[in-house]
């Protein structure tokens, strides 16, 4: 055959070119297209191809992380940055939260209250020691915080004031064993006083004295503050009876008590200024 | 036989070649054109004849896939097979820089051949941006994988020749 066309080159190229320009010719008309030669080649030219595409988008894949190491190192740093940027901003959000949360829990506090003369005060400290009853606020005598100044937290008796400084004051929570409040019932109209105790602080709870053996007092009364209270305005609530327990003198009993403003520490608290026996200290430190 | 079904598994491996693997490793946007160096390498180790041949079948099956005139690779590469067949039919087949000038001759060609079907079928395109942005960089590219190419093909053509000749041998004895 290849014989054959050496002895006749010319008809062969001639032929060759004339088909060649034909097809060109053809082709240009629309809807001229080899479709029989095209699928039989298709037949076996895509599957290959589609073999073929994914060796090499297998084969990228193993080295792309070679190639591109450069790039990737410097989309590492810039994720990196931005991951740290981000995390600060989440930090900041969290704490704006977190100041926002309790100053609008503040602001209920005084609204709450409105006939009140309140002070808001950031918690700075935590004092030490095993039951951590004290905290500092960074209010003192400056911003008007005396000693003996009732501390609420939340809508509930914190503590109070034990101590003020120009900048500064400290103050003992309820479960601390110096602190006491005259409480009253108000389902039982029961009157008794609430103090702390060493032990059951560690069960986050305060004790109630003074209950007379024939007192309806029973758990789930709700206790808020006396007007027989020398520190305290009246009505301020104070915790909640968990269970009742008589004394061995057989003529009156004690109860546990839940506090209302909780075990955890506050970040903001309000303190209740110008009451008449914090005058009497004002008076005395002036 | 054996060269045809040869000829026919290098087609189809280069066009697949063409159209999968040769994009993936494009430098400055070009892909080197091996169906060139495989017309050319065959053209000047087989003659004219086949050359054309085996340039009318890469072309035809390239215009068939991605050609929108069909005929036009076909045309450049039987004109090529040929033209690369006809002057280096005894030429010493060992020498690899010749297919390297000679491919780098049908480059030429082939790439102002590519540029006047542009202008006819497409449309105007501007020339020596058509030379910096294209043909120089195709050329270079392809240029780089001739001798590689033409000694595999060179490889597997002394092969085939050895086997032709046994059989051959084989038939006249008998």
């Amino acid at each position: 055959m290849v014989d054959y066309l050496h002895k006749r080159k010319r008809i062969f190229l001639a032929s060759g070119m004339v088909l060649c320009l034909a097809a060109m010719l053809l082709s240009i008309f629309p809807g001229v297209r080899p479709t029989v030669l095209e699928r039989t080649l298709a037949f076996v030219v895509i599957p290959l191809q589609r073999g073929a595409q994914s060796s090499v988008a297998w084969v990228q894949g193993r080295f792309s992380a070679i190639t591109d190491n450069a790039r990737l190192l410097n989309e590492n740093a810039d994720l990196r940055e931005e991951n740290a940027r981000l995390l600060f901003e989440i930090e900041q959000l969290i704490l704006a939260g977190e100041e926002n949360y309790t100053l609008t829990a503040l602001l209920e506090m005084r609204q709450r209250f409105p006939e009140l003369p309140t002070i808001g005060a950031r918690v700075i400290a935590q004092n030490p020691g095993v039951l951590r009853s004290r905290f500092t606020i960074e209010s003192g005598t400056r911003d008007g915080v005396y000693a003996q100044m009732p501390v609420l937290a939340g809508d509930a008796v914190k503590g109070v004031v034990r101590y003020a400084a120009h900048r500064h004051a400290e103050v003992i929570t309820i479960f601390d064993s110096d602190f006491s409040v005259a409480v009253h019932s108000v389902r039982a109209e029961v009157s008794g006083i609430v103090r702390g105790d060493t032990q059951l602080a560690r069960d986050g709870l305060v004790r109630m004295d003074f209950i007379s053996d024939t007192a309806n007092i029973m758990p789930g009364d709700l206790l808020v503050t006396s007007v027989y209270s020398l520190i305290f305005p009246p009505g301020l609530p104070v915790g909640t009876v968990v269970s009742v327990h008589p004394n061995p003198d057989g003529l009156t009993r004690h109860a546990l008590i839940e506090p209302a403003a909780g075990t955890d520490r506050p970040q903001m608290v309000l303190v209740v200024a110008e009451l008449p026996i914090a005058e009497d200290y004002q008076a005395q430190e002036s | 036989m054996l060269r045809i079904f040869l000829l026919a598994m290098l087609l189809l491996a280069n066009f697949i070649a063409q159209t999968t693997l040769w994009p993936e490793l494009a430098i400055l946007g070009v892909v080197p054109d091996t169906a060139v160096i495989l017309i050319v390498s065959y053209g000047m180790l087989r003659g004219e004849i086949e050359g054309a041949i085996f340039g009318l079948a890469v072309g035809l099956v390239a215009d068939i896939f991605t050609g929108v005139h069909v005929g036009t690779y076909a045309l450049m590469g039987f004109v090529m097979g040929y033209v690369s067949g006809k002057p280096f039919k005894d030429y010493f087949k060992d020498n690899f820089f010749l297919p390297f000038f000679v491919v780098m001759v049908m480059m030429v060609l082939s790439q102002l051949l590519a540029y006047m079907v542009h202008i006819v079928f497409v449309g105007r395109l501007e020339f020596w941006f058509f030379v910096h942005a294209v043909a120089l960089p195709t050329m270079v590219y392809t240029a780089a994988l001739a001798i590689p190419l033409y000694s595999f093909l060179h490889y597997c053509n002394n092969k085939v020749e050895a086997y032709e000749e046994k059989r051959r041998a084989f038939f006249e004895n008998k």
